[in-house]
């Protein structure tokens, strides 16, 4: 990306923020491999973001890696700016090294833990975002992540198709990722510690107690992001790309247009934005409000479009009861809990109602 | 004197403070006194849940 566009991605962030009202903004930093950008230049990224949007909201800044390009002086460019970094792993070196290859075939484990090592050395916490590996074993990975000493561990759903779920279902039984989620729920629950979070779990948990979820693959959340490319052209929810090809194209781009433009692109992009309505297959489920459908891109279907139960739904309900009968949560409990929270709003609601 | 130490910086764990963590966080969120009674009402229904199941022991 030139710094033109950089320059003028910020400059719409700002506009952004000052019409909206909006008082934070995360800005991340992923590709490909942005760290092919080099340290010096991100670091000049981080300081002109910084500088043009100090006074109109909070920024956080961070960057999703494979952390094979990591040295001392991006460490040292990661502390200083304050970037809050995510490493992509998928288990340990026999695990991971299947699937993440580099063009000449080889894994990438091994600079991967250089990488980690590094940001351990210089004092920078990371964590790691990693897909679930149906069949693979669970409490193997999960400790290599422990001992990798990161703070806190995703555990993406796989995004596949379809017909992929029911090979997956075939070959390792009806509920695969929730096999996999449930050994290490049991063995955080028993053995771990609240330092390393595992953020499935802890949002799980969070909409268990009745509140709102933080990661957007629970509570069927607007999703409210857009990607700018390199070329400065503005994309829907890059995660759409994984339902269609040219889901997620828009016309638009930083110089010409505003942020709040990709709603008016198509009613996709607007829905997607504002938030979908629940699917009409979850609305009888009791994880109807925590649930809410799971991930967005996992309920696509050409025909039903964006209509259906996620293709993970027996995992998450299996994921779910698993965690409910730990915590000793009833669905009863979750409902109080969610009018508990939300008496306030209500209350302010119709303060302002009367004084107005 | 180190045995203390070690004691005030012990971890904790999952299964003891999980909830306990997560009822913080949401109070905090909603801001504390804005929430009056969730904590007593979450522990009401906790009680009762522990009744229910006392009950079905007694029973069965």
């Amino acid at each position: 990306m030139s710094d033109a566009t950089w320059d003028a991605t910020i400059e719409r962030i700002r506009r952004h923020c000052r019409s909206s009202g909006r008082e934070s903004v995360e800005i991340i930093f992923h590709g490909g491999e942005p760290t092919l950008i080099g340290a010096a230049r991100l670091a000049s990224m981080c300081t002109r973001a910084r500088a043009r949007l100090a006074d109109v909201a909070g920024l956080t800044l961070t960057i999703q890696t494979n952390a094979t390009r990591l040295d001392a002086g991006w460490v040292s460019v990661l502390r200083e700016h304050e970037v809050a970094v995510g490493v992509s792993l998928d288990g340990p070196q026999e695990v991971n090294d299947r699937h993440r290859v580099d063009r000449r075939g080889r894994g990438s484990h091994e600079r991967v833990a250089a990488g980690i090592a590094l940001l351990r050395e210089g004092g920078v916490p990371f964590a790691i975002l990693s897909v679930v590996q149906p069949g693979a074993d669970p409490l193997d990975i999960h400790h290599h992540y422990s001992r990798l000493g990161c703070s806190a561990v995703s555990y993406l759903l796989p995004a596949v198709p379809r017909e992929a779920v029911a090979e997956l279902r075939e070959k390792f039984g009806p509920t695969p990722c929730a096999d996999f989620l449930i050994p290490i729920f049991d063995d955080w629950w028993s053995h771990g510690t609240l330092e390393l979070q595992v953020r499935e779990f802890w949002n799980i948990g969070r909409v268990i107690m009745g509140g709102k979820s933080r990661v957007d693959s629970l509570g069927n959340p607007p999703l409210r992001y857009v990607t700018v490319e390199t070329d400065g052209s503005i994309q829907g929810v890059d995660k759409l790309r994984a339902c269609e090809d040219g889901m997620t194209s828009t016309s638009l781009n930083v110089y010409d247009h505003d942020f709040d433009d990709i709603a008016r692109a198509s009613p996709l992009h607007a829905g997607v934005m504002e938030g979908l309505p629940l699917p009409t297959g979850c609305r009888a489920c009791p994880e109807a409000q925590t649930c809410a459908g799971g991930y967005v891109p996992h309920r696509y279907s050409q025909e039903r479009q964006f209509d259906n139960p996620s293709v993970w739904c027996a995992d998450l309900l299996a994921l779910f009861a698993h965690v409910r009968m730990r915590m000793g949560v009833s669905h009863e409990e979750t409902r109080a809990r969610r009018e508990a929270l939300a008496r306030p709003a209500a209350v302010q609601a119709v303060s302002a109602g009367s004084s107005s | 004197m180190e045995e203390n130490q070690n004691k005030t910086v012990s971890p904790l764990r999952v299964r003891d403070e999980f909830t306990a963590a997560l009822e913080r966080e949401l109070e905090c969120e909603h801001g504390a006194s804005e929430v009056d009674g969730f904590s007593d009402f979450t522990a009401g229904i906790r009680t009762a849940q522990a009744n229910e199941r006392e009950a079905a022991r007694g029973a069965a």
